[in-house]
């Protein structure tokens, strides 16, 4: 694992500052669609146990008209 | 001027539907998906709103994720001014949509994701633009 991890830092190295570059973002790219997912599938799998998960978009959109309402008389009351 | 190139808000609907991979709004999933080609404000409205939504430990891994893309995403924890609020009362809006209107007029963002077709069309005057998801995507393919 180290030598393959100190072969592909070395390739890294090697890179010009333009390519790094865009070898960091692609990077950040490939772990934030990967976090996103992760993320995505922890919620479904809550609003699956709560049975939540088949709520049409007209039923949710109502719930966070609701939840916008409520939110925004508690901060900005009167 | 298209939103490749000017700052966002995607509404509190476009991240939940994104996140739920909702099928009647594929678009907001795809849209999450390209959040490192756009510029995107989060106001604290839809933070609290996601607050609401979101458990501790969704919200915790959501942060941390946008942690990763810092260039493209900024939260802002500020309190719309109450003169803010009240233009967009004055305009038509009910308090919750006048505050994130505020927010966008206040952080100088021009353009409004949502999949609520009803808010804030047939308002007059607005500073900014609304664009449900699938018309955003367009922009970013066009």
């Amino acid at each position: 694992m180290t030598a393959k991890v100190e072969r592909l830092a070395a390739q890294v190295v090697a890179l010009d500052e333009d390519e790094q570059r865009a070898l960091w973002e692609c990077v950040a790219g490939l772990s934030y669609h990967r976090g996103l997912r992760r993320l995505s599938e922890q919620y479904r799998r809550r609003m699956q146990r709560q049975n939540k998960l088949g709520h049409s978009a007209e039923e949710i959109l109502d719930r966070l008209r609701r939840d916008r309402g409520a939110i925004a008389a508690h901060e900005y009351p009167g | 001027m298209s939103i490749r190139d000017e700052p966002v808000v995607l509404d509190t609907n476009v991240w939940i539907f994104g996140l739920r991979r909702h099928p009647a709004v594929p678009a907001c999933t795809a849209l999450l998906e390209r959040l490192g080609e756009l510029t995107v404000a989060v106001p604290r409205q839809i933070l609290r709103e996601l607050q609401v939504n979101l458990t501790e430990a969704e919200l915790t891994a959501l942060f941390r994720l946008l942690g990763e893309i810092p260039d493209h995403v900024k939260l802002s924890w500020r309190k719309v001014r109450p003169e803010s609020i009240r233009k967009y009362q004055r305009l038509g809006c009910r308090l919750g949509d006048a505050a994130v209107a505020g927010h966008l007029d206040e952080l100088k963002v021009r353009v409004l994701v949502t999949e609520n077709r009803h808010f804030l069309r047939g308002i007059r005057g607005l500073p900014f633009r609304s664009l449900v998801a699938a018309e955003a995507l367009a922009e970013l393919d066009a």
